[in-house]
């Protein structure tokens, strides 16, 4: 009981986060180019992007708590993984560099920035597809 | 006790020992090939088993010799074992949980391909 919910909230974390990074700059970026707001998105991506490899992390330690051994994946997990993780340390560097340098950018260098942030985002939920099925 | 409260009494007694029987420990049982089994490695060598994953199991992991080889969702049912090199060979069926993760359940045989 105890092990599926902490399984069960850690999800939970990591599924907002998914959707935060990923809606996050889709809205920023989709029907229109929206300047306004960026510097609070850039936010929201920034901590969802921390979600994600705090969750993602927790869902290793919740196996290790409990049976005392990280999960067994094999080979096209373990790239998904890998890719999963590169994209999330990525997204929340670049999050980051925006929010410290960002306001001496021009729009197109922003938007540029927010389009590597969705794909990074897609790249990830793709990404987590084949973790979870591969395993 | 008042022989109206006995229906009343047998409900709570059943519900109480319901998750005891959920507790039950589930079982890995391989079929084929049998422990010390000798395999060619020219033949179709297909692995047969039959998991009972308990509460806390929900996919079968197979290895041979520690190597994660396939990944199976069928309880119960075989698994081609593609090309095994020669020499003795361990091959295990363990119950992961939905996160992948061995739960210890599990069962594992020798055999010697030639």
């Amino acid at each position: 009981m105890s092990e599926n919910l902490a399984y069960a909230l850690t999800q939970v974390v990591h599924n907002f986060g998914a959707a935060a990074v990923l809606g996050g700059a889709v809205f920023v970026l989709w029907p229109a180019f929206r300047l306004e707001n960026v510097r609070t998105f850039a936010w929201l991506i920034l901590v969802a992007w921390g979600a994600q490899i705090a969750s993602g992390g927790l869902f290793g330690l919740t196996s290790l708590y409990y049976y005392g051994e990280m999960p067994d994946l094999g080979s096209i997990a373990l790239a998904a993984l890998a890719v999963k993780v590169g994209a999330a340390i990525t997204g929340f560097l670049l999050a980051a560099f925006y929010l410290v340098r960002g306001r001496e950018w021009d729009h197109v260098r922003v938007k540029r920035a927010f389009r590597v942030l969705a794909a990074l985002g897609a790249t990830a939920l793709t990404a987590a597809a084949f973790l979870r099925w591969f395993s | 006790m008042n022989g109206k409260h006995l229906p009343t009494a047998l409900a709570l007694g059943f519900l109480l020992a319901l998750p005891l029987t959920a507790l039950g420990q589930g079982k890995v049982t391989i079929t084929s090939p049998a422990d010390g089994a000798t395999l060619d490695a020219l033949d179709e060598n297909r692995l047969v088993y039959d998991v009972d994953p308990g509460p806390r199991g929900d996919h079968v992991h197979v290895y041979v010799d520690s190597k994660e080889v396939g990944i199976l969702r069928k309880l119960k049912g075989s698994y081609l074992l593609e090309s095994l090199d020669s020499g003795k060979r361990k091959l295990c069926v363990k119950v992961v949980n939905k996160a992948h993760v061995p739960i210890g359940l599990e069962k594992c045989v020798q055999v010697t391909v030639k």
